[in-house]
């Protein structure tokens, strides 16, 4: 077996140098070793979406990831998305318009509409529930999120 | 906003739980971590049905980090070792038999979980191999191999006076429920035309994002969990009688919780976990996969045969009904859902008999249990098609037929009952305007692709049967408040419900009032969060617990004024007499000095006892669920395209009609999952597809072209006329589709989901 | 250094698949990891056709600029492959390579006739058609696939009833008729299947329209018989393999002038 990996990785603006075990999972590494449990694991193989965080801008599943595949990138989770106390206009389009009841699966929702708002200035319906095709919920029924969206991609504009 | 009717709550306001939801901070028990925590990780039963000959267990306690095994041995050791609601079946672990591919028959807690994974490949079990029963139609044929030796612990359901419920009547039937009005078959001997079908229903599974997660850690008398579970004092009551210990010395922790729609309610893993950490000495979690929770619980699939009367203009007169559950290996919520759908599937119509038997058949398969909907999901798919079938057979448009059957407002839903409280024509008609019902032309068959449109009323009682519940209110000096109350955030909105009650009983700004955390030992008891009895219930404890405390403020207020409490007025923690205004602070502070003083107000609510009511008490409220579909049949390929989705339920008045409005959406999206594609399926004793990857639930593309959801304000007995909205989204979609589909091809669909095979076959069946 | 590692050993790009056999327990105990080599990453013109790297990921077929130009049905329709998530992280490359009936781009390599590179031990290069898949491993590391020329083929897919059966079919074209073409059948077999259609002699466009029908019938009976599994039966797939090689084989062979 390989010997631990030496790896370089930002995290929310914040640069890390870490020793970790060629198998160590990245969201068991963001949850336990940097305690950013924002990162929820939901079905643990890709399906659901809950653990995605963002690798260089672009949405990834933490519960499927090595570590050692973070060298080099910067990640943003959840916690990263404020800034200095102010909420991230997803953020705060999600509050008004309610896009979310038992939360679970907010974190990796709002971080991929983050990933399609620097895609997609202004999404029409069809790309954001395409896009979104990669997020499950199971409680809103998406609808009320997709208005959020809406709403976000115009405060991200402005 | 869809909203008909007139609420207190007009303002729109943000979700409490809101700032910690969208930023990440929220914990769940999925969160939860103590010191010294080891991790548990469980054994299953790779068959469906097989007797334990021996387990060794030597091996894995053998492994380096593996701190405990427990199996049936330990278990078996227990004051009392089995659970379930009523009927008291499911052992904490496997004791002499497995009776299901999932079934748990040993538990390891290791210091990681990765050698808790490892341990379980060392534990030898030696089986004895079973014949397995994994239909209805099996189970209940002669010979049949039982799935229990001997009768289960428990009592049937104790319900209204003349209504049949049976503990165990025959091999393999867990429990039955009997309902009679009048003479059925001697009305339906008399009707103009009898009509019987039969419909099938399929087995869905919660999948509630955060798994099945507990912590426990037991102290030398004391037991302390950290749960998933919806029903704290419901566990916490069962937890001290499986071990024998004062609940009083048992705390149940709650957190926000990642969506539950029933399957966190009553004892699941949690005994187990408490077992472990007895022996492992300390704290353990136990936090399942996806996977184990598709082998965890389900809804209950099952086959209803409706026999229904008609005269030959179209009024309904008598209905005799069969239905048969399929609860799988254990009870579970079994007698409870059998008592619902046999009670519900007479839907909202007048009858002049009723003749009803449901009962619960035990297979060797996933239990079934408590699943949002609860039996009006079951009885309503069926009750609703054939309404719609005979309404055909007539020549009568489905419409016509239905309004001129409806129970009116002020009827009772069955004698001794209370009366329906929503104007069910009305809300139809409602429905039907924005699908564009009148509108509509069936479309003439234009190359491979038809079009049709399709109406539904589902119906259940809501608020739960006999219900109670607690609160505190408590209001601090600085005109902050808390409100104790168990009624856990699942996602429905309960901490700003509730919140908002308070706030608006005490006549404080909402953001001066928190939901505080729920644990068993300081926050009053609820009988549980489901049955969407949040608000109507729960609520009205809250608002009782509110109002003491108004009083209370009131009399400390007279008291320092040297007036009477009647000639005060409380607003915004000041208290006004007259034309003069008192802030309330500099009051309790100049009195009481030091820390100042806190006014505690309690609060409870009890839905009266009736044995004159069918169930044991008048129903709180009624959730009707109107349902319009327009859909789309592809006729070369069966497929079915969802185009429009319009659906309807009554809030009574809402509390927070956003949340109205997520709870009915997220609802109709689950059950148009289960219509068109969801399935927990299985191949014989096998579940096919009990993995993530290949378990499909609804995506945002499965959204319809247009989707809507429209709020009533019928009003209800709770807080400021509320009633409770988070199942009615459930109950009409099935069949509104299978209407539609009907409008579209022509064909009938009997059998849930509606696959592009199933439809195609029916299709060329029919021609 | 694949060979070095054993049984055990297997490469890695995306890691879509592989870590998800690792999470069924599949005993992988060494992983190479490819990420680093960016020349396999590459697209480049071959003068009418392209070549793919294998660690092409799935958003770059659906956004690259070239892609989109020589085969516009192949971007569009990648457009809807898996979800985001997975379009970004996974390769072309592993997803032929995991050799899953309802993976989808083997589909596209069979049904253009692509040629697909691969790196042996013994480090030599070979060239295998895509036609003939089957038993990939034993050649090595994929390296990248090679679409021929744009001018001559015409692609369409039709995944609407997945996970039933997904549909990819190329049509070779010549002086404004067709002249041949394959049909690359998806999730209703153990592996992805394809067949070059009964086209024996040039047919232009409205004569290809008119046999739609018939080509459909004749090349949905001369297939294996299907799975039945739980997503639907045999008989169902057999069905709609001719219901959905209709359709598009009439509307892709109406759109050739």
């Amino acid at each position: 077996m390989t010997a631990d990996i030496d790896i370089t990785v930002t995290i929310n603006r914040r640069t890390y140098r870490l020793n970790v075990p060629p198998n160590r999972i990245f969201a068991d590494l963001l949850r336990e070793d940097l305690l950013l449990t924002g990162c929820k694991i939901g079905c643990d193989q890709a399906v659901c979406g809950a653990c995605t965080v963002l690798v260089d801008g672009l949405p990834v599943t933490a519960c499927t990831t090595f570590a050692f595949e973070l060298d080099g990138t910067a990640v943003t989770t959840i916690e990263g998305l404020s800034e200095e106390g102010m909420l991230h206009p997803i953020q705060r389009t999600f509050l008004e318009h309610s896009a979310f009841q038992c939360g679970f699966c907010t974190p990796g929702m709002i971080l991929s509409v983050k990933a399609l708002l620097e895609h997609y200035s202004d999404p029409d319906e069809t790309t954001i529930r395409q896009w979104l095709d990669a997020n499950i919920c199971r409680c809103t029924g998406y609808q009320m999120i997709i208005e959020a969206v809406r709403a976000a991609a115009k405060a991200v504009a402005e | 906003m869809n909203e008909v009717g007139t609420s207190l709550f007009r303002s729109r306001v943000t979700a409490l739980d809101g700032p910690d939801k969208v930023t990440g901070a929220a914990r769940f028990t999925f969160d939860v971590i103590l010191r010294g925590m080891l991790h548990a990780k469980v054994l299953r039963s790779p068959h469906p049905h097989a007797r334990i000959v021996a387990i060794d267990t030597s091996r894995a306690e053998a492994l380096p980090g593996v701190v405990a095994v427990v199996t049936g041995a330990d278990a078996i050791k227990l004051p009392d070792p089995y659970y379930g609601v009523a009927i008291r079946d499911q052992p904490v672990l496997a004791i002499d038999r497995a009776r299901y591919i999932g079934d748990m028959i040993a538990a390891v807690a290791a210091v990681d979980e990765e050698t808790a994974y490892r341990a379980l490949a060392l534990i030898d079990v030696r089986y004895d191999l079973l014949l397995p029963v994994t239909t209805i139609e099996e189970a209940l044929a002669d010979g049949a191999p039982l799935l229990f030796d001997a009768p289960a612990a428990g009592a049937p359901i104790k319900l209204g006076d003349g209504v049949t419920s049976l503990k165990e009547p025959r091999p393999n039937v867990l429990c039955e429920f009997g309902y009679a009005k009048g003479d059925a078959d001697a009305v339906l001997a008399k009707s103009d035309h009898i009509f019987e079908d039969r419909f099938r229903f399929s087995r869905i599974n919660h999948f509630h994002l955060e798994p099945y997660v507990n912590v426990a850690r037991v102290t030398g008398e004391q037991i302390e969990l950290w749960s998933c579970n919806q029903d704290p004092f419901v566990l916490r009551g069962d937890i001290s009688r499986i071990f024998g210990r004062p609940a009083n010395n048992i705390r149940i922790n709650a957190s926000y919780i990642g969506g539950g729609f029933g399957g966190k309610s009553f004892c699941k893993m949690e005994p187990l976990l408490v077992l472990l950490a007895m022996k492992a000495g300390r704290p353990v979690r136990l936090c399942l996969s996806l996977d184990e929770g598709l082998l965890t619980l389900t809804k209950h699939a099952g086959i209803l045969t409706l026999k229904t009367g008609v005269t030959k203009d179209g009024r309904l007169t008598a209905r005799r009904s069969e239905v048969q559950l399929d609860g799988g290996a254990y009870s579970d919520a079994s007698a409870l859902t059998v008592v619902k759908t046999g009670y519900r599937i007479t839907g909202p119509y007048r009858w002049d008999a009723v003749a009803t038997r449901a009962y619960a058949v035990r297979t060797n398969t996933v239990p079934a249990g408590s699943f949002r909907g609860f039996g009006g999901t079951q009885a309503s798919f069926a009750s609703e098609s054939q309404i719609d079938m005979i309404a055909r057979r007539l020549g009568i448009d489905p419409y016509d037929f239905r309004r001129k059957n409806l129970l009116a407002v002020g009827e009772p839903f069955q004698p001794g009952d209370s009366a329906v409280d929503s104007d069910l024509g009305g809300g139809l008609d409602e429905i039907v305007e924005r699908l564009g019902y009148r509108q509509h032309r069936r479309s003439a068959a234009q190359g491979h692709k038809a079009r049709g449109m399709g109406l539904s009323i589902g119906i259940k009682d809501g608020g739960g049967t006999a219900n109670h519940a607690q609160a505190l209110v408590k209001v601090l000096p600085s005109g902050r408040a808390i409100v104790n109350a168990a009624a856990v955030e699942i996602g429905q909105g309960a901490t700003t419900a509730l919140s908002r009650i308070a706030a608006e009983t005490l006549k404080l700004p909402l953001d001066c009032v928190r939901y505080g955390a729920i644990d068993t030992d300081h926050t009053p008891l609820d009988n549980g969060t489901h049955a969407s009895c949040g608000t109507a219930v729960t609520g009205t404890a809250v608002m009782r617990a509110a109002t003491d405390a108004c009083g209370q403020i009131l009399e400390f207020a007279a008291e320092q004024l040297g007036c009477r409490a009647d000639e005060l007025q409380l607003d915004n923690w000041t208290v006004r007499r007259g034309n003069h205004a008192h802030p309330l602070e500099p009051m309790i502070v100049e009195h009481f000095g030091g820390a100042g003083f806190e006014f505690i107000g309690r609060g409870m609510v009890k839905v009266p006892n009736d044995p004159r009511a069918p169930l044991g008490a008048a129903s709180l409220f009624w959730m009707p669920s109107w349902v319009g579909a327009e859909v789309e049949v592809d006729r070369e390929t069966g497929k079915v395209r969802v185009l429009q989705l319009v659906v309807g339920a009554d809030s009574g008045r809402s509390v927070n009609s956003v949340a109205c409005r997520g709870q009915v959406e997220g609802a109709v999206l689950q059950a148009l999952g289960q219509s068109l594609f969801e399935e927990l399926r299985y191949q014989g004793g096998e579940p096919v597809n009990a993995t993530p990857l290949d378990y499909r639930v609804p995506h945002a593309a499965d959204l319809p072209d247009h989707y809507e959801a429209v709020i009533f304000e019928y009003g209800g007995p709770g807080p400021f006329g509320a009633k409770g909205i988070g199942e009615a989204g459930m109950l009409g979609v099935a069949s509104a589709i299978a209407n539609a589909i009907h409008d579209a091809v022509g064909v009938r669909l009997t059998e849930i989901p509606f696959t592009p095979e199933r439809v195609l076959a029916a299709i060329e069946a029919s021609s | 250094m694949r060979a070095e590692a054993g049984d055990g050993g297997a490469f890695m790009a995306g890691g879509i698949d592989i870590v998800n056999r690792m999470k069924f327990g599949e005993p992988i105990t060494e992983v190479i990891y490819l990420v680093g080599l960016t020349e396999l990453g590459a697209i480049s013109d071959t003068g009418g056709g392209l070549r793919l790297g294998s660690l092409v990921t799935h958003h770059e077929i659906e956004t690259c600029a070239l892609v989109r130009a020589r085969f516009p049905e192949l971007a569009q329709t990648w457009h809807d492959v898996a979800n985001i998530r997975i379009r970004c992280k996974g390769t072309i490359g592993g997803n032929i390579m995991a050799a899953d009936p309802n993976y989808d781009f083997a589909l596209a390599a069979m049904a253009a006739e692509a040629h697909l590179d691969f790196l042996g031990q013994d480090g030599a290069v070979r060239s295998v058609s895509a036609m003939a898949l089957g038993g990939l491993s034993a050649y090595g590391l994929l390296t990248g696939i090679t679409l021929p020329s744009a001018a001559r083929l015409r692609l369409a897919f039709d995944r609407s009833l997945r996970p039933a059966i997904t549909l990819a079919l190329g049509l070779d074209v010549e002086d404004g008729k067709v002249i041949g073409g394959r049909v690359a059948i998806g999730c209703a077999f153990p592996a992805p299947v394809s067949l070059c259609l009964p086209i024996s002699e040039p047919l232009s466009s409205r004569e290809a329209v008119e046999r739609a029908a018939i080509l459909a019938r004749d090349h949905a009976a001369s297939l294996p018989e299907p799975v039945t599994n739980q997503h639907a039966s045999a008989r169902y797939r057999r069905q709609m393999i001719e219901v959905l090689l209709r359709r598009n084989l009439a509307t892709l062979a109406e759109r050739i002038t």
